[in-house]
């Protein structure tokens, strides 16, 4: 009613955004990632200070750990991974709803760190597939931010199609 | 028909093919192929290359057929024999050129120079064109120049007979593409000139052919230019060699001295299959892989203590007895020749040690608890030493239980704590294998006290959980450690390392890399389930991602 007088598209123009669908539930997912608390070693102490109030993980939408991996997207390896954390660790991934990521935080979960030993796995990329790689020993909160928004960048820049994408790989 | 003479020519690879063939005549030693005397009018054995002695008249008509076997199968062929036709039958057609190469046909036999050589005649009764197929070892037979091949090539064939000039050097005369091409381009990496692949075929240039056409030249099969077929050969062989379903069909002539290609494929092979696996670490030439035993015993122990010094004293001693002694002859034989006599030695004072960092020595017991230990134990302790402050007392294993319910119970001693357990692998030891220690703490007398006992491997310790409850996780880290069991505790289970693991980590045999157990990788496809599932997926999506093969 309010239109009476004006042209249909510049009314369109200047109360609609034009955009894809799969952008938009790509901004939806980027920017409320829940992680998952999932600290192994002292790289836990940094993920809680980059969630406290002065570096507040929560201003990009990643501040609600969660304590289950049922209500994560993103579970974030911070620590060294053992032998026999690994099965647990590959347990709690695949309770983890789809879409989901990882970040392996740290040398140890990166690439076992300084225990090149008998108990300790060389990366966790050796169980789950790894999205986020941070050095670090222990990397600051601005490391682990820093690769978030690298996270973020990923979520903005996939598509549905990428699901698939891996599989045929992998077969061909 | 009958063999007067065989030789061995040399170059003999001492395959035992002839003797095989023919264990009459032939005797492969082990550095060459003699003919047997058994077989020779001249009763030697040797391989008759000088001599050429003639075989007994009764075995040159018997074993002719044995001994051209013989130079056929022969892969080097250094077998050489004169052939004559019975005199009765025909005198003229006397030698034959015998089945070998054409390039280095053998000379006339002396018996026969007076007759002149006819034509060679065909060893083989049917000009059957040769084709050499790809497989390996037809392709190790085209690049050895076997008999197969040379029949091929010695054959007159009737389309075009080859002169002795031409077949003499080695040449393809024909390449052609059977049905079954997989268009997987490999023929035109290895020979670029002669094989061009199209979208759907593979086909043999222009170029390269007598009649200027291009085709799979299946059906015509014509000919290769001399020339090209000869500078060519290399190349093509090792194309129809690495073809994967081994389409490439080749005639060659000539013996062909080539770098077998199965090698080069063989390589190929050996290549890919140390690339595959990149998870697969070979542990047994890591470095952290290798374990270096000790070959020492480094137990602190008053009574080895003792032993060191009463043996570093007695060897200060030998010596200053030899100084002596040489002193002695020396003074008696400057007395004997009149000269001065030597200087007397001076035994060495034991250097003065300014240096703040003494060893800790142990000393003897001292200590009023570990005195009354003593008297209350009676014979059951072993030894008893201070070592820099430090209570050490080392008991039997039978005795071990009564020692620490005397340290806790006992009113003059109290060691209400046990503060650690843990053990030591000593594996150079005799007699002993570990040590595990109890470090016991008194709280209300401000004292420590460790008691120490050796255990043979596979012997178990009685728990001290009763008396201590502390021991309880203790003695499962050592059992998990060590694999030292302890009798009597009520969960002896690992309590670090899961449950299914192999070895003993603090075992000094035990290397810092593991057995492998940290490899582990959750991400492989072991019984295919992502591939069925992928190719499932993609069948509902009309895609076929099958690998195209040929059957």
């Amino acid at each position: 009613m309010g239109m009476n007088g004006m042209n249909g598209p510049d009314v369109l123009e200047h109360i609609l955004i034009t955009t894809k669908v799969e952008r938009v539930i790509n901004w939806a997912r980027a920017t409320s990632v829940w992680p998952m608390s999932f600290g192994l070693a002292c790289c836990a102490i940094e993920m809680m200070a980059a969630g406290a109030s002065k570096f507040d993980f929560d201003r990009f939408g990643a501040g609600i750990f969660r304590a289950t991996p049922r209500q994560s997207d993103l579970m974030i390896v911070a620590g060294t991974v053992t032998y026999k954390m690994a099965p647990v660790i590959k347990k709690l991934y695949d309770q983890m709803p789809e879409p989901k990521w990882v970040i392996a935080m740290g040398s140890c979960a990166t690439a076992g760190g300084p225990f090149d030993s008998y108990h300790t796995i060389q990366g966790v990329d050796k169980i789950v597939p790894v999205d986020v790689f941070i050095p670090g020993c222990p990397p600051r909160p601005e490391g682990l931010i820093y690769g978030f928004l690298k996270l973020q960048d990923k979520i903005m820049t996939s598509s549905m199609a990428d699901k698939y994408a891996e599989i045929f790989e992998s077969v061909s | 028909m009958a063999i007067t003479k065989v030789w061995i020519e040399e170059g003999c690879i001492v395959c035992n093919a002839c003797e095989a063939e023919c264990p009459d005549v032939f005797h492969v030693t082990e550095d060459s192929c003699h003919i047997k005397g058994e077989a020779r009018q001249d009763g030697k054995e040797s391989e008759n290359r000088e001599e050429k002695a003639e075989l007994k008249p009764d075995l040159q008509a018997n074993l002719e057929e044995a001994i051209i076997a013989a130079a056929a199968s022969c892969p080097v062929e250094v077998i050489k024999f004169d052939q004559v036709a019975s005199a009765a039958a025909k005198p003229t057609a006397a030698v034959v050129p015998v089945p070998t190469t054409p390039a280095t046909p053998i000379a006339p036999a002396s018996a026969a120079e007076a007759a002149p050589p006819v034509s060679p005649l065909p060893a083989t009764p049917a000009p059957m064109p040769h084709v050499v197929d790809t497989d390996i070892e037809n392709a190790v037979d085209a690049a050895l120049g076997t008999t197969a091949n040379i029949r091929a090539a010695a054959a007159p064939s009737p389309a075009a007979a080859p002169s002795i000039t031409e077949a003499a050097k080695p040449r393809v005369t024909k390449v052609w593409i059977e049905e079954g091409c997989i268009v997987c381009n490999a023929c035109e990496a290895d020979s670029p000139e002669v094989f061009r692949v199209t979208e759907t075929t593979c086909t043999i240039k222009a170029g390269v052919r007598a009649d200027g056409k291009e085709s799979e030249n299946r059906a015509e099969k014509s000919g290769l230019n001399p020339s090209d077929g000869e500078r060519l050969i290399s190349s093509i062989i090792t194309a129809a060699a690495n073809c994967p379903v081994e389409v490439i069909k080749y005639e060659v002539i000539g013996e062909a001295t080539l770098v077998p290609p199965p090698v080069v494929e063989a390589e190929a092979h050996a290549a890919v299959e140390v690339a595959a696996g990149p998870y697969v670490i070979d542990y047994k030439s890591a470095p952290n892989r290798q374990v270096v035993m000790p070959k020492t015993v480094p137990l602190p122990s008053l009574h080895t203590y003792q032993e060191e010094q009463k043996a570093a004293m007695a060897a200060d001693e030998a010596k200053w007895i030899k100084q002596q002694a040489d002193f002695e002859t020396a003074k008696a034989k400057a007395l004997a020749e009149g000269k001065d006599a030597p200087k007397p030695p001076v035994r060495a004072l034991p250097k003065k040690n300014d240096t703040d960092m003494e060893f800790p020595a142990p000393s003897e017991a001292k200590d009023p608890d570990l005195l009354h230990l003593m008297d209350l134990l009676d014979g059951k302790v072993s030894q008893a030493f201070e070592q820099s402050g430090e209570l050490i007392l080392q008991v039997h294993p039978d005795g071990l239980i009564e020692t620490l319910m005397f340290c806790k119970g006992d009113a003059s001693l109290r060691y209400e704590m046990l503060a650690d357990q843990t053990a030591t692998h000593y594996p150079a030891a005799n007699g002993f294998a570990f040590s595990v220690v109890y470090q016991l703490t008194s709280i209300s007398r401000r004292k420590r006290l460790r008691i120490r006992v050796l255990v043979k491997e596979g012997q178990d310790l009685e728990s001290a959980v009763e008396i201590y409850p502390s021991a309880n996780w203790m003695e499962r880290e050592i059992y998990d450690m060590f694999g030292i069991r302890f009798s009597g505790h009520p969960d002896m289970t690992r309590i670090l390392c899961p449950e299914d693991w192999e070895g003993y980590p603090l075992r000094k045999e035990y290397p810092t890399l593991g057995w492998g157990q940290r490899d582990i990788d959750f991400r492989e496809d072991r019984s295919g389930v992502l591939m069925r599932m992928a190719m499932e997926q993609a069948g509902n999506m009309g895609i076929n991602l099958k690998v195209p093969k040929a059957d």
